[in-house]
């Protein structure tokens, strides 16, 4: 066992080195040792924990600064105490400095007393300048032995100047009092009286103040050195004293009495004078109240006369604003009634002039089938026969027209100016005829009607339009348009819808020309709208007046023929 | 070939060039917004949308002068064939 250990320790040293040879050493050597033992996979050391926080970067710059702002401020507060202890130390050394130290520094008035007070300025600043003992001198046991110097010297002093009779007449009363065993001493020994005079000359301490805690002396005895001094020059005195007191108490009793003969003089006079001066003041308050009411007075009426004038133009106004609107009334009235009458006079004139050109209208109604009855007479007759070939053209013509036959119209045009060639009004209205044409179709009857039921919708859309409607005025139409018309009670709206129904009837009745002038009324955007239809109705227009003059002419040429023959 | 247009479709005609230049001109909007949106917004959407809302806006202006154009129609320029001449 004993050899195990020690090889062991023998040993160590060498384990140590082994451990501080490094990895491919080791692992040199255990290939070495072992070859056919694969090393144990080297277990993959366990992953640095991440920490959570953040990086402690700390820029240098801004450590270095903000050392430099403590350090700074540290120094700055270092130099100011030291500067107000400073101060505070010569304020004790300076009672001036004392003062301004007090009133200008910071909390001045209060520390310095503080300290003054303390221990630490009666250790240290002397505090009030005043011994401060804790028992008095007399009471001290050693009275006598610690009696200092500066009171011998006064002592010495106080002795030399009492005169020597009064020194004899008190030792000799002392002997009398006292069993004299020893000799009057005349010669006054320098240590022993000495000292018991200074006993009985020197300042008595009688200990601390309670209140102020300075050390109180008590006065010395004044009897005994009056007893000393000379009597006699001490009674003159007093005499003259007393005297002098009673002088001075005669003169104070006299300047009492005069202080108060003076005072009684001088309370009567305030007394006149103030009764003067409130009588005066009386009479200026009286007179000033006066004043003031007359002068209220007239303002007053001042006041009332021009609140007259203003309310008098006022209610003058207001009469002319009233009469005014009562006359306005009336001739609102006046001008509902004659526009009433109007109207009843207009309604009865259509009415009559209805039936007149009902009457008219059966009366052309009537010619026209006349004029058939009479053709058809005079062509079985075989009579007129360029009227009827210029009629039949016409027929042909408006049948191309209608069926929009572009081939056999011009054969049938070329016809009919063939038959129109000998009259020039005929042919002047063929020209028109012609130009019609070429300018563009022809609509028939039932086309127009088609049309104009899409464009009475659309000018239906534009009703609640404005000069400068934009894009929200035509969405607002828009929408407006899709509600029922009976809604809408505004009377621009109204008449739109009296031309259209108005301009329709019209249609129905082929009164073409009555249907272009109802149109011709609208406005803005609706007689934009109309624009194309207005010139499809004017071109049919054109053409059947053209053609009725062809007619008419043909006829009276007809006539004209007929009546030549025979 | 472009028909002429009739006086009474002439605010039709005129509402359909509003609501096609709104869509083109939106639409043209849209690919502005995007092509600056991917070069120098980083794919961001508010210049899609500012390029939509500066084509519609441009798009409402244009409506609104043209419907405040009063009172000539005008016609657009019509090519006549020759069926309509026969």
């Amino acid at each position: 066992m004993h050899q195990q250990l020690k090889t062991v320790r023998k040993h160590l040293p060498l384990v140590k080195q082994n451990a501080n040879r490094s990895f491919w050493v080791h692992s040199v050597q255990n290939t070495l040792e072992t070859p056919n033992v694969k090393p144990e996979p080297k277990k993959p050391s366990s992953p640095i924990p991440p920490t959570n926080g953040k990086e402690h970067v700390r820029p240098d710059g801004n450590a270095k600064g903000s050392k430099k702002l403590r350090n700074s401020f540290r120094l700055l507060v270092f130099l100011g105490l030291t500067g107000y202890a400073g101060g505070v130390w010569y304020s004790f050394e300076d009672p001036k400095f004392y003062d301004a130290f007090a009133k200008y520094a910071p909390f001045g008035d209060r520390l310095l007393p503080a300290i003054e007070h303390s221990w630490v300025g009666y250790k240290f600043f002397g505090g009030n300048k005043i011994v401060i003992h804790d028992k008095p001198k007399m009471m001290q046991p050693n009275a006598s032995e610690g009696v200092s110097s500066d009171i011998v010297g006064q002592a010495k002093r106080k002795e030399l100047a009492i005169p020597s009779e009064l020194k004899h007449s008190e030792s000799s009363d002392r002997e009398s009092n006292d069993k004299p065993t020893t000799k009057p001493n005349t010669e006054p020994n320098t240590s022993a009286e000495v000292k018991e005079n200074a006993k009985t000359v020197a300042v008595s301490d009688l200990g601390l103040d309670q209140e102020t805690g300075l050390s109180v002396t008590a006065a010395p005895v004044i009897n005994q050195t009056l007893q000393r001094a000379h009597e006699e020059e001490i009674k003159d005195q007093t005499r003259k004293v007393e005297a002098s007191l009673n002088e001075a108490n005669q003169l104070r009793v006299q300047l009492s009495h005069l202080q108060d003969e003076q005072k009684d003089v001088y309370e009567k006079r305030l007394n006149s004078k103030m009764e003067e001066w409130n009588s005066k003041i009386g009479e200026l308050l009286a007179e000033r109240d006066q004043q003031w009411r007359e002068l209220f007075e007239q303002e007053k009426q001042l006041q009332q006369n021009i609140h007259d004038s203003r309310l008098h133009e006022e209610l003058v106004r207001a009469t002319a604003v009233y009469e005014a609107k009562l006359k306005n009334e009336l001739t609102e009235q006046a001008i509902e009634m004659e526009r009433m009458h109007l109207q009843a006079v207009k309604a009865q004139v259509e009415q009559e002039r209805g039936s007149r050109l009902g009457k008219l209208g059966e009366l052309r109604s009537s010619f026209e089938e006349l004029q058939k009855l009479a053709r058809g007479v005079i062509f079985d007759n075989g009579r007129m026969t360029k009227f009827i070939d210029v009629q039949k053209a016409l027929e042909k013509v408006e049948k191309d027209v209608n069926l929009r036959n572009s081939q056999s119209l011009e054969k049938d045009l070329q016809d009919l100016k063939d038959a129109t060639q000998e009259d020039q009004l005929s042919g002047l209205a063929f020209n028109v005829i012609d130009s019609t044409l070429q300018s563009g179709p022809v609509l028939s009857k039932k086309e127009l009607q088609m049309k104009f039921d899409v464009l009475s919708k659309e000018i239906y859309k534009t009703c609640f339009l404005t000069v400068d409607s934009g894009f929200l005025g035509h969405m607002k139409s828009l929408l407006l348009s899709q509600l029922p018309a009976n809604l809408f009670k505004s009377p621009e709206i109204q008449s739109v819808q009296n031309v259209l129904s108005e301009a329709r009837s019209n249609l129905m009745a082929d009164d073409y020309d009555g249907v272009v002038k109802n149109l011709l009324t609208l406005s803005q955007w609706s007689r934009a709208l109309s624009k194309d239809w207005i010139e499809s109705c004017r071109r049919k227009l054109e053409l059947q007046q053209a053609i009725n003059i062809i007619k008419g002419s043909a006829l009276y040429a007809s006539q004209m023929q007929e009546e030549g023959k025979e | 070939m472009s028909k002429p247009v009739s006086s009474e479709q002439s605010l039709n005609y005129k509402w359909d060039v509003c609501l096609s230049n709104m869509v083109v001109q939106s639409t043209v909007g849209i690919g502005i917004g995007i092509i600056s949106s991917a070069i120098m917004f980083r794919r961001a959407a508010w210049p899609v949308w500012g390029g939509l809302g500066f084509g519609l806006g441009k798009a409402y202006a244009d409506c609104n002068a043209k419907l405040k154009t009063f009172p000539a129609v005008h016609q657009e320029l019509q090519t006549v064939t020759n069926e309509e001449k026969k």
